[in-house]
């Protein structure tokens, strides 16, 4: 039967053209006589079928239903046992209804149907959305079309995210149900994900899907504006006019009272939040997760209703290391500073980030600056300090001249703030001085300290012990400023020679702003070299100017011959001959 | 009555004080002239009798007290007695002004008399106007005692003190009619001294002049060319010999010299015009006008080719002969050339700097050698050119620009088109650097190709030729194969016209023919060059640059264009910086874009490599900040830090880079970071995978740029070569050979000695050790392997152990950082000086010894000037003394005379004469 039907179905399609679905819709919307039209006016809403039929079927239809949805039954009502036959019609509408709504979400998914058709669809489906649940906010539609576009295989820069954000991001109510709808996504996703591991030996093959799906709902989440506290007027995308008692009507249905639009910015608050933890709790690829903690720290944080809830995440991310601790550093620290969060170890582990890779990394001005903020408390230990002091400086000597830079302002912070730890840079040779040291001194090896006595030309730092405890910084001085001095790069060893003259004042000299140099890169450098006036150019003196580019004298290890050359003295020599 | 007594009284008076002025000036003069004269105190020195332990000697100790005081007091007299007179002068007009308020004014004799300070009878009432009435006496006698006592003082030639007290007052007819006397008259004594002195002076003067004629410079003035050289030099040492001669003599009696002396001098004058006047214009020429001569004889050399061109080949082969010899003199003439140039004779040593001043001066001794060689047969040139190629390219050069093809030129001259000369230097410079990059391969590969086509490109220009001229240019081409430059060229304007003018030439005819444009356009020459010469010197970078990215690479031709750029750049210092400095610009971004894309090698390509090694021999590597070589040092040491090693092309380019900043940071013992990274990391990439592992537990900072086993080697290799670096650079990336273990073995080579030259220079650096040591750990581990050639083994071993030695040493000689400033602690202990020195500050405190030094120098001051003052006030008190005295001796005198007057009235009242006496009287 149904096969009949489909295949009718099909001859109709192909019979029907463009001017008789016209017609269809007319006699559809004229009376309910034609209402066996709708069937038929559905199947063209597919994927598949060409943009013209699709578009005018959906406009007939939409016409049709948009003043029947309030009068609609919910789906899930079962049918009474008196089948009022208006009641069954109504029904088989509202089958029919989420039939359409299905194909809608269908068409605006598929990635083969037509742009224009498609931003279409989506504002009809959004339409629905808005008077699709008796007059209110359709939030089931809404998930569906959020969970189709999700789990879709459309790529991360598709339109319909785009028009999405765009058009409907700034309806509050859009981005709250984003926001609650993302919430439960995010679970499923996980267990989807769980079970797909546990059942599908082809793991790989669907990865890549959820990781498509992550970088969608994160582009999504990333869209969606956090509300401020006092905003006066909230945008409604389901508002009819009606007065705010309705508007928040909408949110819950239970809740008739009169709510602030501050209460609803704190709901809105609240889902915002759990949105985002439930979807930091998925396994997020690296791209995304290098993202999300450049958001995360920039426009997230302040609007989550409790930051602490982050720590979690941002610990874990921190301990990684590498890049990504580098970047999860910055959240971690408005936490810890503006939230009160506790983070053992934190020093350590940020010793540990201090490598050669930290030069030439992105984020690497933003790092920095935290460094100094970081290093900025008096309360430090001094060998905390001095280990800081030590392993920059250390750095410094592999380290490209922009680092250099940077590490000099940082050290130069570090020696002006920590005052105890002035040996690095002045140390008496003496029986007085060293025991200065042993009273700071907090590591109980004694007989490393008698080695320091005998030998005070031996660096007993240890560049590669990871805890900045044990490093041995305390016996150690900062040869590697002065070796900077000689530095090729005229700023870096300029500014050493300054650091060593300022060290030598003993009057306090105001911080180093570590902004100035944190960005600077080979391009900063170059480009101020580059821009410099050129006042005089002074030419190298050569008593005999010279006429070859390379000597071998300059050049061990190579030589220069010339083919071309040689072949043409051969050939002159046997001319010659 | 009254008025009439009162006016005869005065003029009575003023006789009488005439006379007394007479009088006492004669007193006072007498006092003066003696004075300074014969003050037996002056002669006496005081001298110190004995040396007194830890006291300074001075030299000046010695001084004559009496005479300093005698010159005090005359400073005394010449200021403040003129000040004290003027007071006085000023206080008498004072009160004159206030008495002659209500008198009438007596016309001229008022004003003469105020102006001379004249005597007035009203002052005689007041007591206070004495010392006035004495200073008068005292101003004005000594005038009238100066009639008489003029003369001697002018014999005795003492006029100063004189002069100088004339100065102090207003003086008299009489005065200034002596004074003129006085003055013609010293002028006379003065006339005779100098007569003397001048004297004495010529006599000096032929004494230098007589060792001056000895000397040789005197004769390479006058002497310019040999014949009249040698002509001179015999009249000179003639004159010499006599000049010798008269010296002895001069010394014993001067009388006879100076009547001798005229006539000697006079012949050695005439003698001298002779030799002087013939040549004018032998001196030495200023740069621009070398520059000009040479110009104007490439243009002479046109014309003549010219010439020649229109009159045929008839006398060709005749001249060869001729040509050849005077080619010889010509060898022979460039090299007396330094002897006889224009230098002034007094750098006679042989160590001439190779200014271009001298190069130019080589050009012009050429001039007349190339002359006739201009006309030189061709067919002569050949073996010339074969023979001479060799020793210099400048003679090859020379020599090939009298054969080839003349039409060529004509050509290239059409081919010159005046175009816009505005355009400014920016401009240029950025077309330079469009056209650079478009067609850095396209031209440049078609300009080398067309070089190398040259016979048949040429051959086909001579199709377009005229009949007449036909026939030899083909001989000619067919035996030489070569071009024939004109000798003017204007500076082409763009590069496509210099790739057009060079089309056909060789490689020596290409640097021949930059030279004759630069010679042709020198700066030197005009102003207007300077332009011209810019966009040229731009054109020739990019030609460099075009030369240096072409595939057969013709380094012979490069290294060619060395010499010409590096000279250009000394000209327009200033522009080529700046090129330099856009290319650097472009290059950089170039880079960005190529590191950005993944996946395609950055690291520099040929043409780069070698502009930087241009620019740094052009400019000074050890500048502090050079608006150049900064930039360049930068951009070189970001290639090192960027750019990923992923093959043994990487490796051998990475390393090359390393020696260039090797050589660049030599002289000035710089930092480079980035070159001992890449250094450590290549030298990682050498060792096994279980060393690595170690190594880079040892040192994890190089995490960043772990590396393939690129160089580890996997058989035994016995020679190690030094590896050809622009053969190294024309392979490509794949090439078996960077993975051949001979490559690996050259090349780690070639680090290792790179790393030697780091070690060395980086020697005096604190951080030392740290920076070095883990190199030495992995150059240990290479050492240990089994396939590594004996020959490196031995020298990693070496550079290994110059580390570990180095480190030990630094490490047992070093000390902790003391940067801060000392603070000197408060000791009651006492410092005992070694060798105490009385007088001495030891105050350690820099600031109170400043402090005390100069509180003490405010005391003396102090005490200086209340001396003076004190001085002064006995001066003055004298001063008054004196005149108080005069007035005395003049009071008591006029008492005496109204006294004795008196006492005669009483006489003669007594007598009964009082009548006649009355009336005479009246």
């Amino acid at each position: 039967m149904a096969s009949v039907a489909s295949e009718k179905k099909k001859q109709k399609r192909e019979k029907h053209t463009l001017s008789e679905l016209k017609a269809m819709g007319q006699q559809l919307l004229t009376s309910r006589a034609h209402v066996n039209n709708l069937p038929l006016l559905l199947s063209f809403i597919t994927p598949n079928s060409p943009p013209p039929y699709a578009l005018e079927s959906l406009l007939s239809l939409q016409s049709f239903f948009t003043p029947l949805i309030p009068q609609l039954p919910s789906s899930s009502k079962q049918p009474d046992a008196d089948p009022d036959p208006e009641f069954i019609y109504l029904t088989w509408l509202r089958s029919k209804f989420d039939e359409l709504t299905q194909c809608l979400t269908d068409l605006a998914v598929s990635s083969q149907s037509d742009g224009a058709l498609r931003e279409v669809v989506l504002d009809s489906i959004m339409e629905f959305v808005k008077v699709g649940n008796a007059g209110k906010f359709n939030t089931s539609v809404y998930h569906k079309l959020l969970r189709a576009i999700v789990r879709s295989e459309l790529g991360v820069d598709d339109i319909v995210l785009d028009m999405l954000a765009e058009k409907y991001f700034n309806y509050v109510d859009v981005r709250y149900f984003t926001c609650s709808s993302f919430e439960k996504l995010a679970r499923t996703l996980e267990k989807e994900e769980n079970k797909e591991v546990s059942q599908d030996v082809n793991d790989l093959v669907l990865r890549p899907s959820i990781e498509l799906s992550i970088q969608k709902m994160y582009k999504l989440l990333a869209c969606i504006q956090p509300l401020k506290d006092v905003e006066e007027k909230l945008e409604m995308w389901n508002d009819s006019g009606i007065s705010s008692q309705d508007k928040e009507g909408k949110y819950k249905k239970s809740n008739d009272n009169v709510l602030s639009s501050k209460n609803a910015a704190k709901k809105m608050k609240q889902k915002f939040t759990k949105a985002w933890i439930s979807f930091l709790s998925l396994p997020l690829p690296l791209d995304v997760y290098k993202e999300v903690l450049v958001t995360l720290h920039q426009s997230v944080i302040s609007h989550l209703s409790n930051p602490i809830m982050l720590c979690d995440f941002l610990t874990r991310s921190y301990d990684i290391g590498g890049v990504v601790s580098v970047m999860a550093l910055s959240s971690l620290f408005i936490l810890m500073t503006q939230h009160g969060l506790e983070y053992p170890n934190f020093y350590n582990k940020l010793y540990a980030l201090l490598e050669p890779s930290l030069f030439m990394a992105k984020h690497r001005s933003k790092f920095f600056q935290l460094l100094d903020s970081c290093l900025k408390s008096s309360l430090l230990p001094a060998y905390l300090a001095a280990a800081f002091c030590k392993k920059l400086s250390r750095l410094a000597l592999f380290a490209p001249p922009s680092g250099a830079l940077v590490i000099i302002a940082l050290v130069h912070n570090l020696l002006q703030r920590h005052p105890s730890i002035s040996f690095l840079v002045h140390r008496e040779i003496g029986p007085d001085t060293t025991a200065d040291t042993s009273a700071e001194n907090n590591t109980p090896d004694g007989a490393s300290k008698d080695l320091f006595e005998e030998k005070p030309g031996i660096d007993h730092f240890k560049n590669e012990e990871n805890d900045p405890r044990n490093t041995n910084a305390m016996r150690s001085s900062l040869w590697e400023i002065d070796t900077l001095r000689h530095h090729y790069s005229p700023p870096v060893s300029r500014f050493a020679l300054s650091l060593a003259n300022d060290l030598a004042v003993r009057s306090r000299i105001p911080e180093i702003a570590v902004s100035d140099f944190s960005s600077g890169s080979y391009a900063t450098i170059f480009g101020d070299e580059i821009r410099r006036r050129v006042k005089q150019v002074p030419l190298a003196f050569y008593k005999t100017t010279p006429t070859c580019l390379f000597s071998e004298l300059d050049f061990p290890g190579w030589t220069f011959r010339d083919d071309h050359q040689d072949t043409s003295a051969k050939r002159k020599r046997v001319d010659s001959v | 009555m009254a008025k009439s007594s009162s006016t005869g009284s005065a003029k009575k008076k003023k006789s009488k004080g005439k006379i007394n002025k007479k009088l006492s000036s004669l007193n006072s003069d007498s006092k003066k002239i003696k004075g300074p004269k014969e003050n037996p105190f002056e002669s006496i020195w005081s001298r110190r009798k004995f040396n007194i332990l830890g006291k300074k000697r001075k030299d000046d100790e010695r001084r004559r007290i009496g005479l300093s005081r005698s010159l005090a007091i005359q400073k005394r007299q010449k200021t403040l007695l003129k000040e004290y007179e003027q007071s006085t002068n000023a206080k008498r007009q004072l009160k004159l002004k206030k008495k002659s308020k209500f008198n009438l004014s007596d016309g001229e004799e008022d004003d003469f008399e105020i102006q001379g300070g004249g005597y007035f009878p009203e002052r005689d009432d007041f007591e206070d106007d004495e010392p006035f009435y004495g200073d008068y006496y005292d101003d004005e006698l000594p005038d009238g005692r100066n009639k008489r006592q003029f003369n001697p003082h002018e014999a005795e030639g003492d006029p100063d003190s004189r002069s100088a007290e004339e100065q102090n007052r207003p003086k008299t007819k009489k005065e200034v009619m002596e004074d003129i006397i006085f003055k013609s008259k010293f002028f006379k004594a003065q006339k005779a001294k100098e007569k003397e002195e001048s004297e004495q002076f010529t006599e000096q003067l032929d004494k230098d002049f007589a060792s001056l004629v000895q000397s040789e410079a005197l004769l390479s003035l006058t002497q310019p060319n040999k014949m009249s050289a040698l002509n001179s030099l015999v009249n000179n040492r003639n004159s010499n010999d006599a000049a010798k001669k008269e010296v002895a003599p001069r010394m014993h009696n001067k009388v006879s010299i100076q009547h001798e002396k005229p006539d000697h001098y006079d012949k050695l004058v005439s003698e001298m015009a002779l030799d002087m006047r013939a040549r004018p214009s032998d001196r030495t020429k200023a740069p621009e006008e070398l520059a000009q001569e040479e110009k104007e004889r490439l243009e002479q050399l046109e014309e003549e080719r010219r010439k020649r061109m229109a009159a045929g080949d008839g006398d060709d082969s005749s001249n060869e002969d001729a040509d050849n010899s005077e080619d010889d003199v010509g060898e022979v003439s460039k090299q007396i050339s330094h002897i006889s140039g224009d230098d002034l004779g007094d750098s006679f040593s042989d160590v001439i700097p190779k200014t271009k001043a001298v190069w130019i001066d080589d050009l012009l001794t050429k001039n007349s050698v190339t002359d006739p060689e201009a006309e030189d047969d061709p067919t002569s040139g050949e073996e010339e050119n074969d023979n001479e190629e060799d020793d210099d390219d400048d003679d090859a050069s020379e020599d090939e620009e009298g054969e080839g093809s003349e039409e060529s030129s004509d050509e290239d001259e059409k081919a010159q088109p005046l175009k816009d000369s505005e355009q400014s230097d920016e401009e240029q410079i950025d077309l330079e650097d469009e056209e650079d990059d478009d067609r850095d391969d396209a031209t440049g590969k078609k300009v080398i190709m067309e070089n190398q086509k040259k016979i048949l490109v040429t051959k086909g220009n001579q199709n377009n030729d005229s009949g007449a001229f036909r026939v030899k240019p083909i001989v000619k081409e067919d035996v030489h194969k070569r071009g024939e430059l004109p000798y003017t060229i204007e500076a082409p304007k763009c590069f496509e016209e210099f790739s057009a003018l060079l089309e056909n030439y060789s490689d020596d005819q290409v640097v021949e023919a930059i030279r004759r444009i630069r010679t042709y356009n020198a700066i030197a020459v005009a102003a207007e060059n300077r332009k011209k010469m810019q966009v040229f010197y731009g054109i020739l970078l990019q030609y460099f640059a075009v030369l240096s990215s072409t595939k057969p690479l013709n380094f012979k031709l490069i290294n060619m264009l060395v010499k010409p750029l590096m000279e250009m750049s000394t000209e327009t210092p200033y522009f080529a910086a700046i090129c330099a400095r856009q290319r650097l610009l472009r290059t950089r971004t170039l880079f960005c874009q190529d590191i950005s894309n993944t996946g395609k090698n950055c690291w520099p390509s040929l043409k780069t490599l070698f502009h930087m090694r241009l620019w740094s021999m052009i400019f000074p590597c050890s500048d502090f900040r050079h608006a150049v070589m900064t930039p360049a040092i930068l951009l070189m040491s970001e290639y090192l830090m960027r750019c990923p090693i992923t093959s043994g092309r990487d490796i051998a380019v990475g390393s090359f880079l390393c020696s260039m900043l090797l050589s660049v940071s030599r002289q000035s013992q710089k930092f480079c970071p980035e070159a001992i990274t890449v250094l450590q990391t290549i030298l990682r990439a050498a060792l096994t995978n279980r060393q690595r592992y170690e190594a880079s537990q040892l040192c994890h900072l190089m995490e960043l740029k772990a590396l393939k086993p690129l160089l580890h080697m996997q058989e035994r290799v016995e020679d190690i070569n030094s590896l050809d670096f622009l053969t190294l650079m024309d392979l490509p990336d794949d090439s078996p050979y960077f993975t051949s273990d001979n490559f690996r073995a050259s090349i780690l080579c070639a680090i290792i000695r790179c790393l030697k030259g780091f070690v060395d220079i980086n020697e005096g650096f604190k951080s030392f050790p740290e920076i070095f040591l883990p190199i030495a750990k992995i150059l240990d581990g290479l050492a240990e392997e089994d396939l590594m050639p004996d020959a490196l083994k031995v020298e990693i071993k070496d550079v290994s152990q110059v580390i570990e030695i180095k480190s030990e040493e630094f490490q047992s000689l070093q000390l902790p950082l003391r940067i801060r400033k000392q603070k000197v602690i408060k000791t009651a202990i006492p410092k005992f000086e070694d060798n105490f020195v009385k007088g001495r500050d030891y105050d350690p405190d820099r600031e109170r010894v400043e402090r005390k030094k100069l509180k003490k120098q405010l005391q003396q001051e102090a005490r200086g000037a209340v001396r003076e003052l004190r001085k002064d006030n006995h001066f003055l008190f004298e001063v008054k003394e004196r005149d108080k005295a005069r007035m005395q001796e003049e009071k008591t005198e006029m008492y005496g005379k109204y006294r004795a007057f008196l006492q005669e009235q009483e006489h003669a009242f007594k007598s009964g004469q009082l009548g006649k006496n009355k009336k005479r009287r009246r």
